[in-house]
């Protein structure tokens, strides 16, 4: 779909990218990544012409884009940067409408397609399609910046480090919910960061530049087991492994776990737990409550004297959350397994760290 | 309440109130033989009598009471209020006065306002600006205390009621010269705002733009700055006389070396700096990531310019031109004195005989029309500022 | 770039046009801003209109050096100017011609003749020159009627302060004129500078003894002198140059009219020194305005129909 051929940029006699290829394929994400300098930025804006490379070519859907007008080459490609760059004198939902209304559509499908933006960054359209960027959080400007880059429907997105200028937590859920959107509409994306964390979560592969050149292109997966040289190895890090897991989905490895009741009594909790330590403790609806020790059981009359309060959100899982958190939270509770819930933090099941040794010893073959 | 809160909210007021009761020790009417002689300075209670000065002595210590108070609406209405009845007092006894006391005085007595009204005139500003702030979600009554003593004043005026102060006298019989020159004064600030702004935009933008152009173009704008006015008048009455007696036809466009055409390229060249430099800054000051996005989204550079820089950078703009447009009014003052007319014609016309009412005949209207402007300008800036930018008040 | 400065010159044209009223229509009568040329400039809008002339006011126009320039370049076609001015126009401040009355109008019509073509018509028999006037009570109590007489004073130490302008007390045929002929001298603590020539000024500063000045430039025909109670010194001596008040005409425009000669002589003619003090004293003293002095008095002499 995007195929840069031997792209240079000088500037003077410095090259900022030099002789760079690459191909993305249609409905791939191509994240670009490396130390300060090496050139992925530079990289990124010659794509969409906001700089003009010095020698090289670039084809989208096989069409050199040297030949069409900036302008129109643009309109066709989302573009989305770290400090959003959104128009304070616009309303939010004029920002968004701002390259529909450059191809002119006409207002009602530029009225719709403005509603089912904002709704797809989550943010419902009746209360922020009226609001000015000045009375946004910086994730909302963000996201805004997405739906903005999405507006006339582009086959292919640029994105500069598009969740850099928010706090970490925000971050995360910035890349959950792109991941998300992206799972449903299948772009072909081309995101700048400096983030390898980021770049593991997001990318289907990953282009690691230095100097102006790339070094290796791979899936993430290969990248972390088989860096070609000492400066992608160096550059991965040494907890290639624990980085690997944050690829692997717990939803492989939800095992069904041993739960009681709240209202039960302690002989059907002894019952209920049979060999195991420990179960997990659910009311009426199987929502999940807290959990129960087999020790504890032996003084006690009812579940309901020996139960262990949690608080859910800190320890149970979503199905779509991936085992490096997991790890995480054995970690931080001191717990050997971990529930997972459902929406209505019903219990499913739960992952054990066993597992996560399996998954571990896997990826290393 | 708070010191703090306190001192801020009442200072203005109480401020006011002071410099009102700061008129009394002055004169407020000054009684003269002839339009040249010197006069004797009459005390608010000699030229109004007893009565009017105690009721503007309690109206006065009323304000200082209120402002001293917890404020609320009501007693910012009354403070209004009462600065407004002080206003209209002094306005229609001067009136009846200056009628009595040139009746009784010889043939050529004049009759002017002396420093008690122009400190009481202070101090009602002072107060009617404190009252306003603290009324500023009261639309009708703030515009009730704003223009209600103004209006009576000038009706005043209208119907003859301050036909024996001796600035009137100088106006009547000057009637059609003082339209003329009114005019005049008009044509020669609105003209070289006019061309100063379809100059120092294009001027600003290209400053803007390009970092080459920037030292040169601010280089002239701020020296040119410095020149005191009646200099620069001066200086350009040789050039243009030199040029239009190499080139005639250029008399014939009424270009020559003294008049409107060295006072217009003065007054131009005053009004480039500020507004170069709001239009270089307004620019400027623009988020880059504004433009960037703009750019890649697919806007051709024209539309960049028209759809963000321009409403961006709008009320910076304007916020230049009304800065000119002040100065203009004030400078075209000067005007007269190369030939070019405008209200200064009556200021050096006093200067000329001696006669301070003259010179505050020609120095009053410039005045309010510069207040004016300043206001009318005040309201376009609001006007052009997008919503989204607005920072409140 | 250049679209923008051509933009501007369109625009600065445009305007001038606009406010010089595009030039040319009807004669514009300019003056100095000084009550008398208020007073001679009414006089001949008034004679001009009267006989049938497009008039423009633009009396007021500015100091000296800007009607001279306005005149030698079009922008007013007539003004009153003094004969003895002649001598720092056409740098001939030496000659002693300026101090005859009728040999200095024939030296500066000729001269302003040649050089810019502007005509000087007959001037009006008052001198309105240079003089010192003191305060009536102080010529009563010490007997200063003439210069002599004020040399003299001065001499034998009598209390004098002298309130001038920058020009009056350091031009050669001013102040330091009469200090030479009369034979006194002012020191620098017996003066009161002031930048500006306004004899307006100094004329109130001697009557209020502001400052303790109780001496001022004046000159001839200022109205305000009885007003003010005071008297001008007599210059017996003739040291000053003979400033009779005339108008001024361009060449081109008296072509075209050559009868405008024939209206406004006679009323200047009928201008002596006295009558000239009085009418000023209505305006700059009672306050009139100088087009309603200047028509009462032409009306009441027949000047006007």
């Amino acid at each position: 779909m995007i195929k840069l051929e031997q792209v240079t940029k000088k500037y003077g006699e410095t090259a900022a990218v030099n002789g760079f290829s690459l191909e993305v394929n249609e409905g791939e994400v191509c994240v670009l990544i490396g130390p300060s300098g090496c050139g992925k930025t530079t990289t990124l804006r010659m794509i969409n012409r906001l700089i003009e490379p010095t020698s090289g070519r670039i084809l989208v859907n096989g069409r050199d884009t040297g030949q069409a007008k900036p302008e129109q080459l643009r309109r066709s490609i989302g573009y989305a940067i770290q400090s959003v760059g959104l128009f304070p004198h616009l309303t939010v939902a004029a920002n968004i409408a701002t390259v529909p209304e450059l191809l002119h559509w006409d207002k009602s499908r530029i009225a719709r397609r403005v509603e089912e933006l904002l709704t797809l960054v989550g943010l419902p359209p009746a209360e922020y399609a009226a609001k000015y960027p000045n009375q946004l959080s910086g994730g909302e400007a963000q996201r805004i910046g997405v739906a903005r880059a999405l507006a006339a429907d582009p086959p292919i997105l640029l994105m500069d480090e598009p969740f850099g200028a928010v706090d970490p937590l925000t971050r995360e859920r910035l890349q959950t919910q792109f991941a998300a959107i992206q799972q449903e509409l299948k772009k072909t994306v081309i995101l700048v960061t400096h983030d390898l964390d980021e770049a593991i979560r997001l990318a289907d592969r990953i282009a690691i530049m230095a100097a102006g050149k790339l070094v290796q292109y791979d899936t993430p997966e290969t990248i972390l087991s088989r860096p070609a040289n000492k400066f992608v190895h160096d550059f991965v890090g040494t907890d290639r492994a624990l980085k690997r897991l944050s690829r692997i989905n717990v939803e492989r490895f939800i095992r069904p776990a041993a739960s009681v009741a709240l209202s039960a009594s302690a002989r059907e909790a002894k019952t209920a737990i049979g060999g195991k330590r420990s179960a997990w403790v659910v009311d009426e609806g199987g929502q999940l409550l807290g959990w129960i020790d087999k020790a504890s059981l032996s003084e006690a009359t009812s579940v309901r004297q020996a139960v262990v309060a949690l608080d859910t959100k800190d320890i149970a899982l979503m199905r779509c959350a991936t085992l490096r958190e997991a790890l995480s939270r054995m970690l931080g509770q001191g717990l050997k397994s971990i529930p997972v819930v459902d929406e209505n933090s019903r219990l499913i099941g739960e992952v054990t760290l066993g597992d996560v040794e399996a998954a571990t010893a896997e990826a290393e073959e | 309440m708070m010191i703090r809160q306190w001192v801020t909210t009442n200072s203005v007021a109480v401020t006011g109130s002071f410099i009102g009761l700061c008129s009394l020790p002055f004169g407020w009417l000054t009684l003269k033989t002839s339009r040249l002689a010197a006069g004797t300075s009459l005390r608010l209670w000699d030229a109004y009598g007893w009565s009017v000065a105690a009721a503007i002595i309690i109206l006065w210590l009323i304000c200082l009471a209120l402002s001293l108070a917890e404020r609320n609406r009501w007693r910012s209405i009354a403070t209004g209020i009462a600065a407004n009845v002080v206003l209209i007092l002094t306005f229609i006894f001067a009136g009846l006065n200056a009628n009595r006391l040139a009746a009784t005085g010889s043939e050529f007595a004049r009759v002017s306002l002396s420093a008690g009204v122009w400190v009481t005139i202070a101090a009602v500003y002072v107060l009617l600006f404190a009252a306003r702030q603290s009324l500023h979600n009261d639309r009708v009554w703030q515009n009730v205390i704003s223009w209600i003593g103004l209006a009576a004043v000038v009706t005043l005026l209208l119907t003859g009621g301050l036909n024996s102060l001796s600035v009137v006298q100088e106006f009547i019989g000057r009637e059609s010269r003082f339209q003329q020159e009114m005019i005049k004064h008009v044509l020669l600030f609105g003209g070289s705002v006019i061309a100063g702004t379809i100059i120092g935009i294009p001027l600003g933008i290209w400053a803007a733009r390009n970092r080459r152009a920037e030292k040169p173009i601010f280089y002239f704008a701020n020296i040119t700055q410095t020149i005191p006015s009646l200099a620069l008048f001066g200086l350009l009455i040789a050039p243009l006389s030199a040029l239009s007696f190499a080139f005639p036809a250029l008399r014939e466009f009424g270009i020559r070396g003294v008049g409107a055409a060295p006072a217009l390229i003065a007054l131009i060249i005053y009004s480039l700096l500020p507004i170069v430099r709001n239009t270089f800054v307004g620019l400027r000051q623009l988020d880059p990531a504004v433009i960037d996005a703009g750019l890649g989204m697919g806007m051709s550079r024209p539309q960049v310019f028209r759809r963000l820089e321009i409403p961006l950078a709008a009320p910076l703009v304007l916020e230049g031109v009304r800065t000119a447009s002040v100065q203009a009014v004030g400078l075209t003052a000067v005007a007269a004195l190369i030939g070019a007319g405008g209200l200064g014609w009556f200021v050096f016309q006093g200067l000329g005989q001696a006669a301070p009412d003259l010179i505050i005949l020609g120095a009053i209207p410039i005045i309010i029309l510069a207040l004016v402007v300043d206001a009318v300008m005040r309201k376009i800036v609001r006007l052009s500022t997008p919503k989204g930018l607005a920072t409140g008040t | 770039m250049k679209r923008v400065l051509l933009l501007a010159g369109i625009v600065i044209v445009i305007l001038s046009l606009i406010l010089t009223g595009c030039g040319g229509k009807g004669i514009v009568v300019g003056s100095k801003i000084d009550t008398e040329g208020a007073l001679l400039s009414q006089m001949i809008i008034l004679l001009l209109a009267d006989h049938g002339f497009d008039v423009v006011d633009k009396s007021g126009t500015g100091p000296t050096q800007v009607v001279r320039k306005a005149i030698q370049s079009g922008e007013i076609d007539i003004y009153p100017e003094y004969t003895g001015n002649g001598a720092f126009f056409f740098d001939e401040t030496e000659s002693d011609v300026w101090n005859d009355a009728q040999k200095g109008w024939e030296r500066v019509k000729k001269l302003d003749l040649e050089a810019n073509n502007v005509v000087w018509l007959k001037s009006a028999p008052a001198n309105n020159t240079w003089a010192i006037a003191i305060p009536g009570e102080l010529s009563e109590k010490e007997g200063i009627r003439s210069l002599e007489d004020f040399a003299d004073y001065v001499n034998h130490g009598g209390y004098v302060k002298l309130a001038g302008s920058e020009e009056f007390v350091t031009s050669p045929v001013a102040l330091p004129a009469f200090q030479e002929a009369y034979g006194f001298t002012l020191k620098k603590d017996q003066l009161l500078t002031l930048s500006g020539g306004n004899t307006a000024q100094t004329e109130k500063a001697a009557a209020e003894g502001t400052d303790g000045v109780n001496a001022a430039m004046a000159y001839g025909t200022d109205g305000s002198l009885a007003a003010l109670g005071l008297v001008i010194l007599s210059d017996p001596k003739n040291v000053q140059p003979v400033y009779e008040p005339a108008p001024i005409i361009r060449g081109e425009v008296l072509e075209k009219h050559p009868e405008i000669e024939s209206i406004l002589n006679p009323a200047f003619q009928s201008l002596d020194l006295e009558t000239l003090q009085a009418l000023n004293a209505k305006i700059a003293f009672e306050g009139q305005v100088a087009v309603d002095v200047a028509r009462e008095y032409l009306v009441a002499k027949d000047f006007l129909k």
